[in-house]
């Protein structure tokens, strides 16, 4: 999932920064002083899931939980992703500074699009409970994929001989959609029955939407 | 035996606990340099890097970084998971480049790997070797955008509350024979796990800021570490700036 240094040329690196610094910008706009604590809250769920792994097959995958993010923050998520990822960047050795741009526009950028539709979708049926987790999951789903995309483009813009290799990494995206969408179904149907106000509110901020 | 592949999986990556520390619990010559001085050094030699095209200098900058964590000794043990995740990815290009392009492939290859090498060790040896608290001063007194840095801040310390409780649970649901294998079970398992560790920590940040509101907050921090920039920092970050911009020089031409 994340890229590292060293790899992409110069022209991605700029490009992707660029991108990456309005969505920071727009998130940190929209993030007032009090959303700051539910913010780092869904940044550390982040991170801890990123340590969570569940068996698929004969192996296990990490679970990301971009999709999520963009459900419950929005144009937050970009933000909390750039902090979670500098993180792992530093304790954990993924990704890296120069790529850090990069690699939050490749996750935030389908989390808060696919989000933005689920919560705008749950927003407008609100009776339809039953259908929303699926709604949650397929946006989760979709995330990761355009993520991968994304990813993969990254690497093939880069360099021509890396399309090998992004092929191969787009192709263990596949795998990740299924568990990331049932996963997120599976916490959307929680939330809606024990903290509905999560995800029909504001998502994350105190005090409803600010769109 | 039972499968508890996740949790192990989980701890091996680096329980978060020995993550936030570390770098930072061996004392070495670079944990004595400023914060700040070390952010910025190490943000000039990876950009520096990052335009360097030149094989042979990637190749030595790879031997220098090496030399500079052994010289500050950086625990083995814990440098060592990193490096090789970074390897296994390159190993994808190694495989695929050569049949994709026959010429350059190998080379750009090789290239990419001392690249990425040599700019992991200086992240780790720079960056990784500062107190994720000092981090987040560090880089407010920086100048990054307040929110972002209150954001880092916060998350630091709700990552190792988040991670304790996932830990509590985790327990909890193996203590009654919970094992992870791929079926609908498992995945409703984790997912409950996963939104209730959610809905508790939203409940305690809420009490949180409910008691910081009481102690006065409005959004307003106060930066407790100070930094002293003394002169051997001055020496450290000239010669770090120096070397970023003879890299770059050296290197693209």
């Amino acid at each position: 999932m994340h890229l590292s240094e060293g790899i992409l040329s110069g022209p991605v690196l700029v490009g992707g920064a660029a991108f990456a610094a309005v969505g920071v910008a727009a998130g940190l706009r929209e993030m007032r002083d009090e959303d700051i604590p539910r913010t780092a809250v869904m940044t550390s769920v982040f991170f801890v899931a990123s340590l969570v792994h569940v068996p698929i097959g004969p192996s296990s995958v990490h679970l990301i939980l971009s999709g999520l993010c963009g459900i419950l923050l929005g144009w937050r998520a970009f933000p909390a992703l750039l902090v979670a990822l500098f993180l792992q960047a530093i304790l954990f050795g993924f990704g890296g500074l120069t790529v850090l741009g990069v690699n939050t526009f490749i996750l935030a950028a389908p989390a808060a699009v696919f989000g933005a539709i689920a919560r705008g979708w749950m927003r407008s049926h609100p009776d339809a409970t039953h259908r929303a987790p699926l709604i949650a999951g397929a946006a989760a789903a979709l995330a990761i994929a355009c993520s991968g995309l994304l990813a993969a483009a990254a690497l093939g813009l880069s360099q021509r001989s890396f399309i090998g290799a992004a092929g191969l990494i787009f192709a263990a995206h596949v795998p990740l959609m299924a568990v990331e969408g049932a996963i997120t179904a599976g916490i959307a149907g929680f939330l809606l029955r024990v903290k509905p106000e999560l995800l029909t509110d504001g998502g994350l901020s105190r005090t409803g939407p600010r769109e | 035996m039972a499968d508890f592949r996740a949790p192990a999986r989980a701890s091996r990556l680096g329980h978060l606990d020995m993550a936030l520390l570390s770098y930072i619990d061996t004392p070495s010559p670079i944990h004595r340099i400023d914060p700040r001085a070390r952010i910025i050094v190490c943000a000039a030699l990876l950009l520096a890097l990052a335009a360097v095209s030149r094989t042979a200098i990637l190749a030595a900058s790879w031997a220098c970084a090496l030399a500079a964590i052994l010289f500050c000794r950086l625990p083995a043990p814990r440098l060592l998971p990193r490096v090789a995740a970074l390897n296994a990815l390159l190993l994808l290009w190694w495989l695929t480049a050569p049949l994709i392009d026959p010429e350059r492939g190998a080379r750009l290859a090789l290239t990419a790997t001392c690249k990425a090498n040599a700019m992991l060790l200086i992240l780790t040896l720079l960056v990784s070797t500062i107190e994720a608290s000092a981090l987040g001063h560090a880089l407010a007194h920086l100048r990054v955008p307040r929110k972002l840095a209150h954001l880092l801040l916060f998350t630091v310390r709700y990552a190792e509350v988040l991670w304790s409780e996932h830990q509590r649970m985790w327990r909890a649901m193996r203590a009654r024979a919970f094992r992870p294998r791929m079926n609908r079970h498992t995945y409703r398992a984790v997912s409950r796990m996963l939104g209730m560790l959610l809905v508790r920590s939203v409940d305690r940040a809420d009490r949180i800021l409910a008691a910081m509101r009481c102690r006065g907050y409005r959004g307003e921090f106060y930066l407790l570490h100070h930094f002293q920039f003394r002169s051997a920092d001055a020496v450290f970050a000239l010669t770090g700036l120096a070397l970023a911009a003879g890299l770059a020089a050296w290197g693209a031409a």
